[in-house]
């Protein structure tokens, strides 16, 4: 399995590559100048000018990107235009606070989507099962900011269980957490829910049943483990979406993310920000990815890694 | 040096009124405030300030040679007194003494003269170089007096001396920590930064040794709530004191809340729907004033904004010392304004397009499509188009590409030398009207130059009368600064500047 993590990483590299061509050349073609915006409408001219000679920015796109890829493979992102502050600093404390809470909402969606689904499965076309799937459309439709502000008015403002935002402590992450748990909770329990009934109708399943084992261990030690390889690919694929920070909720609930930084820096035209923290999403997924294909081994032996 | 405001009571919301602190309540020591605002401080090095929230935190931090007060009047900070040369183009500053630093250095003159040298020098890299470009040379006379030296003479200069980009900063700190000075900032105000975690917030602890009345508070916390509408729930719980920019539409549910009081202050900043000069079919100055006659500021104020704002017809905000006063709207009048643009040879209407910015002024896009609707009624066909800040501003400053936009502009100085140049001059880095008069650029340079005030008063206003008669810009309002706060909350400052200040707040 380690020779195999090694090859998909080194694969990876061109990937990452194309990524930050890809980014560099569409941010310079969105209009707007980054020394102009930074400097303010009232600059004058020989200061914009200043600017741009200090930030860099007066060299052709490709010195520049070649500037950027050299600095970049030494480990230095350079500083952020907007802020002068250095990229990875900056990036690395947002990347922190949105992977604390996708991690505790991707635990919190698992534990409820595998709950619902592994219950709307056994009892399926039943009221549960139906029950079960209202619940997951509503998960799935509610748009972050409604389900955030109602959660925050009955919780933080009615019950005055919880505050209302910021990110100090950990009870400032469950509102966030919940508000992202929800729609994730809802896809993995449909995924949980169609895969296992599917498992269920198979012939093992019934012959588990003849040995005369319980229903309760057909599901768990037989059926589920079976139905959780598309399951995890799910789980892997709204992880990725979590770390890429969930700007709404971040703004919701002012929760320092990454996804709040990255709109700002995409307003601002504020490159080496841009830059460095699409590619930091892209590692994610290509971890995320990596990993995902590794659990499919471990939960199948039949599969193997080449 | 700033005017002191009181919470206006929040039943009492229709009216302007602002009643002065009572003087029955006795400040109280200790405590931490809390302050919400939408943005975060982009850098504490008041040298590459260019925005107001960033402004807000660096000046509690920094302070300035010189502020101006509400009348429009130098008052004394870091300098307690100076003089103009007989050519008017040296000023000497005698220097507070027993002033120091944060991190000890004293300050002095050598440290004024470290300061603007800094800021003037290209390697540091300014985006705000220009605002100390007057000054040619600084010179220490001695440890407390320092000579600055203009190659013109320059009205405005005492003025200029009170951006917070020119805020002293400590010359030990500025050399060692190069950038970093950023993160690390020194400099000699009520307040030291603590911590600072970027996007969620930032926290000022009381300077114990400050040269001036001592701050109330022990802590000060700027945190970073971009909702508005989570703002205004925090303030109602309690979990915060302060809050800026409360949104209009806010205002009945904080009238309506026990223990909280709405802070309503005049601002220097002016909206308006700025015309293309130079661009068909806005070059006809017929058809620049059918637009304000067809614009109704007053509905707008009104209808859009609930009350919030002021309305009026120069294109320089009332609260801003030397503004002309008495320059009304032009009157709302749709049949004069069907006239007007049939005679300029549109009395089958014309179509033209309209740029609006999205959350950056009071209501902006909100605002457009109500002006969009008045231009509708006398046949002017305007299509809103709303592209991102940095999109907006590379097409405005083309000059050749934008016919009508919605924009603001505020001012740090509150000197009209300043927006003038800015906005009005031609070629002025935001005249995005393409407006050029000759006589108004020949009053412009002569108002800098002239060092009497009463005279200069009287070159401004025949500049500000011209400009309303040529509408190069249909004023829409001036911004009102709305702060929530808890009642417990006292002695906050509010500057038409749209500055704030906690440093002689306290909490009950």
């Amino acid at each position: 399995m380690i020779p195999f993590a090694l090859r998909r990483l080194l694969q990876a590299a061109p990937v990452l590559a194309g990524v930050s061509l890809a980014v560099f050349f569409m941010i310079h073609l969105i209009p707007g100048d980054p020394a102009r915006l930074y400097a303010g409408l009232e600059a004058s001219r020989e200061d914009v000018e200043n600017v741009r000679r200090a930030l860099g920015l007066d060299e052709a796109l490709p010195v520049q990107y070649g500037r950027f890829l050299g600095r970049f493979v030494t480990g230095d992102l350079g500083r952020s235009l907007k802020t002068g502050r250095p990229v990875g600093e900056e990036i690395a404390a947002r990347y922190a606070s949105t992977a604390f809470l996708a991690v505790l909402a991707i635990a919190s969606a698992i534990a409820l989507g595998a709950a619902t689904g592994v219950v709307a499965a056994v009892w399926r076309r039943t009221a549960v099962d139906h029950a079960a799937l209202l619940v997951s459309l509503l998960g799935l439709s509610l748009p972050p900011f409604f389900l955030g502000l109602v959660l925050m008015l009955f919780f933080s403002v009615q019950l005055g269980w919880l505050p209302l935002a910021g990110n100090a402590t950990w009870r400032h992450a469950v509102l966030p957490a919940v508000t992202l748990a929800l729609p994730a909770a809802a896809v993995i329990s449909r995924m949980v829910r169609g895969s296992l009934v599917e498992v269920m109708e198979q012939d093992y399943i019934r012959t588990a049943r003849a040995k005369g084992l319980t229903e309760w261990v057909v599901v768990n030690a037989h059926a589920v483990r079976n139905a959780l390889i598309p399951v995890v690919t799910v789980v892997g694929l709204q992880l990725g979406y979590l770390l890429g920070g969930a700007v709404v909720t971040e703004t919701v609930f002012s929760w320092p993310g990454i996804g709040r930084l990255i709109v700002q820096a995409i307003a601002a035209r504020d490159f080496p920000v841009v830059q460095a923290a699409v590619l930091l999403l892209a590692v994610t997924f290509v971890g995320i990815n990596l990993l995902t294909d590794m659990l499919y081994a471990v939960l199948d032996p039949r599969i193997r890694l080449e | 040096m700033r005017t002191r405001l009181a919470w206006t009571v929040a039943f009492a919301l229709a009216s302007l009124a602002v009643a002065p602190v009572s003087a029955a309540s006795a400040p109280k020591a200790g405590g931490t405030l809390v302050y919400a605002t939408g943005t975060d401080a982009l850098t504490l090095d008041p040298q590459f300030v260019t925005d107001v929230p960033t402004a807000r935190a660096v000046m509690h931090i920094h302070e300035t040679l010189v502020y101006m007060d509400d009348e429009g009047k130098i008052a004394p900070g870091l300098a307690e007194a100076w003089s103009v040369s007989a050519d008017k183009l040296t000023w000497t500053l005698k220097l507070k003494k027993g002033v120091r630093f944060h991190d000890g250095t004293p300050f002095n003159a050598q440290s004024v003269k470290q300061t603007l040298d800094r800021i003037l020098n290209p390697a540091t890299g300014s985006p705000r170089r220009s605002t100390a470009e007057a000054i040619q040379q600084s010179r220490v006379v001695d440890e407390h007096t320092v000579a600055l030296t203009t190659g013109k003479p320059f009205a405005p200069f005492l003025a200029q001396l009170t951006a917070y980009n020119l805020a002293m900063l400590s010359p030990t700190a500025a050399d060692k920590l190069g950038k970093d000075y950023a993160t690390k900032p020194v400099g000699t105000g009520p307040f030291m930064l603590e911590s600072w975690k970027p996007g969620d917030r930032l926290v000022l602890a009381r300077n114990p040794s400050y040269w001036g009345p001592k701050p109330w508070l022990d802590r000060v916390e700027f945190r970073v709530v971009p909702e508005d509408g989570t703002r205004v729930l925090q303030l109602l719980a309690g979990e915060v004191d302060v809050i800026a920019s409360v949104p209009p539409i806010m205002l009945k549910r904080l009238a309506g809340a026990a223990d909280v009081r709405v802070l309503r202050a005049p601002g220097y900043r002016t909206v308006y729907v700025g015309l293309n000069n130079k661009v068909k079919p806005f070059d006809d100055l017929r058809v620049r004033r059918a637009v304000a006659h067809a614009v109704n500021p007053q509905a707008i104020v009104q209808g859009v904004l609930g009350g919030v704002g002021a309305v009026g017809g120069g294109l320089e905000s009332p609260a801003i010392g030397g503004a002309a006063k008495g320059l009304a709207p032009y009157r709302h009048d749709p049949t004069l304004s069907k006239k007007l643009l049939a005679e300029a040879g549109h009395a089958g209407g014309l179509k033209t397009k309209l740029y609006v910015p999205t959350g950056r002024y009071l209501m902006d896009r909100q605002v457009g499509e109500a002006v969009q609707a008045q231009l509708k009624e006398v046949g002017i066909t305007a299509e809103i188009v709303a592209p991102d800040w940095g999109a907006l501003t590379a097409a405005l400053n083309k000059l050749t590409e934008i016919p009508m936009f919605l924009m603001g502009k505020g001012s740090p100085t509150g000197d009209l030398d300043l927006t003038l140049t800015l906005v009005t001059q031609t070629g002025g880095r935001m005249n995005h009207f393409n407006y050029s008069n000759a006589e108004v650029d020949r009053l412009i340079a002569l108002q800098r130059q002239t060092t009497d005030a009463a005279e200069r008063q009287q070159i401004l206003r025949r500049i500000q009368e011209k400009l309303y008669e040529e509408v190069p810009a249909v004023v829409v309002f001036y911004e009102e600064q709305i702060y929530g706060g808890r009642a417990s909350v006292q002695g906050i400052e509010v500057h038409p500047n749209e500055s704030v200040s906690f440093a002689r707040a306290w909490k009950q």
